[in-house]
């Protein structure tokens, strides 16, 4: 009797979970789509998804890697594909990656800047406004600047002078469009450098590591690793979320206006301004972004490691997984990701894509219509759009150029450096930190900004510091920007070597536990002696 | 019998006076009350807790003054090293090497049995304290994560289509791998034969088989070959292949120690080899039967890879296990606790927590059944 309780207990179990089915509803003209691909836009995704769940469009996106987004899409298991990087030909490990004869266009969805977060401490104190050159950053991971002292570093950041440490570049040990992204960077702008480490030239997903570096799979794990109990000296990329949510501070990089800068989502939304479209349909990388303008905008706010991720979208009229309703979803949810979606991006550390890719988008969502011409399209195009980078209603407007707020003077090559913190998804800039005076940024930063960030000339924005010698209050100085608040300088004694303290302290340790031990030791010998006589 | 005899030849010849063979009386109290073994005496509880607290002081020294050994671990491995002399010199000085061999040997012992113990128990405590923020809202385990973006607060949205996705799916897997699994252990046991042997070396590589590989199998036939959407149904098939090695392993294990002589006498009473199986094997092992369920349903339920590339993880409740993607448990904790997002962090967290819920519960039913095998048994009660 008491068994069968027992069993049906164990069963009631299991039919409570299975029977709490409810009937799911989806709307006629919509139908159910799925994607697979990168990990690196999943977020902003989820949103989107969660958003458009209101008007009955049912989109389910699962992450796992765009290597594996592209892999479903050839293989015709998802309606849709999102990557950082294009369809290859070949990949590194000579196997083919294609569409395997599947018609595909490809539509930017969303941009972002590849970070670059660190864990470097002077005196138990986390420094939060490095400033690095692309130059130094590739060398930094390419093992040609290995210690924090190095010249180049401190140049960098106009003499502040860094605690000897080596540096450990964290890399992705796992093929990812983050480390394609890094790496096609440096394949442009600093061949020589990478093509010597990679040993052939072009992009990779997988990131030779070599050296010092640590590999770790995921950016959560390099982020991880780098805010980790014994990550000091560390750098990695990752994408701008992650060090933003863990409260870590990013490396400023300096673009080619001369001005380190931090990738914000208007500083990437600029440079991404100069992002142009392969429109040559013979070459194999027809459709794809060209970012050479990119990463050598002069403009001041440019973040020159920027770039957008595609959303693969099928085209072929013929397509076996395709219906009407499919391509009218497709089409609708692609519609309110390129236009009010952006303006969550920022939220989440990513940037809104500026005019001439939302263009490009739409020409390519004009191709599902081509391909089915049930698709409605009506009032769905750019002048409707609610993006908050350009005015829909007067394109000739740039309000990017009015909304996206110019850099501190003191983020100037040969100035500052600045004492704001980075990471804190705040522009380092001399103006009012609320980009935008037309409010289309929800959830603006200023509410999560630290109200000590320096922002000279407004009224109480900088703390007055007491000089610690003098004892004489210190207020900023009136010109914008000079303001450089005291940092701890490293001072190495000549006289004190790390592996001194180290030796010593184990010498220490074992004369204490033999100071204790010994006694102990020597009683009981002494005692066993006489006994051990006879025996 | 021959002793009795030579006992009587002995006294009839030989009329020698009375030997008094000792005599030992059961029932008398031994004359010096002695200390119960094991059981240590002020003295040596003194010595072995203070050489304990003699070993901490130590181990705090050493790492937090002298050695840059900072942080919990380094101290627990300190404690544990120091503790561990300093008891063995305690020992060396109250007594031999014996004692010292003992005293070491019992610390090593207890201190093995303290990290299994910490483990399992660092877990659970680690993954309810991140995630039992959004427990404490009902709509947790009764909506689904449809309209919820990954930075809303925690009183919207829930874990309810997962929940109901790893039912449907378990269900599925169960009422797949139960008659197979079973199956296979009546064939492995009754059968016999070389190729139950073989049956049984390809069962037990099985279970070692990685649960990716499983998720691959289904993804390469069922979704890539046979052209199949990504569903509930694919992962459940995904499961089944993980779940049927443990299920007809365990009750393979149950079966074997089914008495022979139940078998005998019925094949004796006339009974076919399948009655046999059917109305004796089977009801007498019943409860190690549905342990051996039970264990595949945790081993199951808890697999993240083969759903990660079979089902596809919807936001949104599905109840149709043919109809397009749908989540479980482990896939909306792996999607969501990888996103870098603390809000969604801390609800994968909570559904970690549910799962953990689960698969205790899951395997204190397993026990109880497990328990109720032997318990009223006679061999328990002959034994003990």
């Amino acid at each position: 009797m008491n068994r069968h309780a027992r069993l049906a207990l164990a069963l009631g179990l299991l039919a409570v979970t299975v029977g709490l089915g409810a009937p799911a509803h989806a709307r006629a003209a919509y139908a159910q789509i799925e994607g697979t691909g990168s990990t690196w836009s999943e977020l902003i995704v989820q949103q989107w998804i969660a958003d458009v769940d209101a008007n009955g469009m049912k989109v389910v996106y699962t992450g796992g890697g765009s290597s594996k987004g592209r892999k479903d899409f050839a293989q015709s298991s998802t309606d849709f594909a999102i990557s950082e990087i294009p369809y290859q030909g070949v990949d590194e490990q000579g196997n083919a990656d294609t569409s395997n004869g599947r018609e595909y266009a490809y539509l930017p969805i969303v941009a972002g800047g590849t970070a670059f977060t660190y864990q470097l401490k002077v005196g138990d104190k986390l420094v939060r406004n490095l400033r690095l050159s692309g130059e130094t950053i590739t060398k930094i991971f390419t093992n040609k600047v290995t210690n924090w002292n190095d010249p180049a570093i401190t140049a960098d950041n106009n003499g502040r002078a860094f605690p000897s440490l080596p540096i450990t570049p964290v890399v992705r040990s796992d093929g990812s469009g983050t480390t394609a992204q890094f790496t096609t960077w440096m394949d442009k702008e600093y061949p020589s450098l990478w093509r010597a480490f990679y040993g052939k030239s072009g992009l990779t997903s997988y990131y030779p590591r070599k050296g010092r570096a640590i590999g770790q799979a995921g950016s959560d794990q390099v982020m991880n690793t780098i805010a980790g109990f014994a990550g000091n000296g560390t750098i990695g990329y990752v994408e701008y979320s992650y060090p933003v949510n863990k409260d870590y501070p990013v490396v400023k990089v300096l673009n080619k206006g001369g001005y380190y800068v931090e990738p914000t989502q208007y500083n990437v939304a600029v440079a991404l301004t100069k992002a142009k479209i392969n429109t040559d349909k013979s070459s194999p990388l027809y459709l794809t972004q060209i970012l050479d303008g990119v990463y050598r905008h002069p403009d001041p706010r440019a973040y020159p490691v920027s770039s957008y991720s595609y959303m693969v979208i099928p085209t072929g009229a013929s397509d076996q997984r395709m219906t009407t309703a499919k391509r009218q979803t497709l089409a609708d949810f692609m519609y309110y990701s390129l236009c009010a979606g952006q303006t969550k991006a920022g939220d989440y550390g990513y940037s809104p894509l500026p005019l001439n890719l939302v263009q490009a988008g739409f020409e390519q969502i004009a191709k599902l219509k081509a391909a089915d011409p049930a698709v409605d399209l009506t009032r769905r195009d750019v002048k409707s759009c609610n993006n908050p980078t350009f005015d829909g209603k007067n394109l000739s407007k740039n309000k990017l150029a009015e909304i996206a707020p110019q850099p501190a003077a003191c983020d100037k090559q040969g100035e500052g450096p600045c004492g704001t913190e980075t990471g804190t998804n705040t522009p380092s800039t001399d103006g009012p930190a609320t980009p935008g005076a037309t409010g289309e940024t929800p959830g603006a930063p200023d509410t999560t900004g630290d109200p000590g960030t320096a922002v000279p000339e407004a009224p109480g924005g900088g703390e007055p510091s007491v000089d610690p010698d003098t004892g004489e209050v210190v207020t900023a100085t009136g010109t914008t920007g000079t303001q450089s608040p005291d940092f701890a300088a490293p001072t190495e004694l000549a006289a004190g070597r790390p592996t001194d303290t180290a030796t010593f302290g184990w010498v220490a340790a074992l004369l204490l536990v033999a100071l204790v031990l010994l006694p102990g030791l020597l009683v009981s010998s002494l005692r066993r002696r006489p006994s051990g006589g006879p025996r | 019998m021959p002793n009795r005899s030579g006992g009587a030849l002995v006294s009839e010849t030989a009329p020698s006076p009375t030997t008094y063979r000792p005599l030992y009386d059961e029932d008398a109290p031994p004359a010096v009350p002695r200390g119960a073994l094991g059981k240590p005496t002020p003295d040596q509880r003194f010595a072995r807790i203070g050489s304990w607290v003699a070993g901490l002081g130590l181990a705090w020294l050493v790492t937090q003054r002298l050695l840059p050994l900072e942080g919990l671990p380094w101290f627990l491995i300190a404690w544990f090293v120091l503790g561990t002399a300093v008891t063995a010199v305690t020992a060396a000085m109250s007594g031999g090497l014996v004692e010292v061999k003992d005293q070491v040997a019992e610390s090593v012992v207890t201190g093995a049995a303290l990290v299994v113990v910490s483990a399992v128990v660092s877990t659970v405590v680690f993954v309810a304290m991140r995630g039992w923020r959004p427990l404490t809202n009902l709509n947790f385990v009764t909506s689904d994560m449809s309209g919820v973006g990954p930075k809303d607060s925690f009183d919207k949205g829930g874990i309810l289509h997962a929940i109901v996705g790893s039912g449907i799916e378990l269900g599925i897997a169960l009422a797949i791998t139960l008659p197979l699994g079973i199956g296979t252990a009546v064939f492995m046991t009754e059968v016999g034969g070389r190729l139950a042997r073989v049956v049984r070396t390809v069962v037990e590589a099985m279970t070692a088989l990685p649960s990716i590989v499983a998720g691959l199998f289904i993804y390469t036939v069922f979704i890539v070959a046979l052209g199949q959407p990504r569903s509930g149904l694919a992962a459940s098939l995904a499961i089944a292949v993980m779940m049927l090695p443990i299920i007809a392993r365990a009750a393979d294990v149950v079966l074997r120690v089914v008495p022979g002589g139940l078998r005998e006498a019925s094949l004796a009473l006339g009974a076919s080899r399948w009655r046999t199986v059917w109305h004796v094997v089977l009801p007498t092992a019943r409860p190690g039967l549905a342990t051996a369920v039970i264990l595949g349903v945790a081993r199951g339920v808890g697999e993240t890879s083969p759903v990660l590339l079979t089902s596809g993880a919807a936001a949104f409740l599905v109840a149709n296990p043919t109809d397009g993607a749908m989540n479980s448990l482990p896939l909306f904790i792996y999607t969501t606790v990888r996103s870098g997002e603390p809000t969604a962090i801390t609800r994968a967290f909570a559904a970690a927590t549910v799962l953990l819920v689960l698969v205790l519960a899951l395997f204190v039913t397993a026990r109880l059944l497990a328990r109720q095998r032997t318990g009223p048994s006679r061999f328990r009660k002959g034994r003990s």
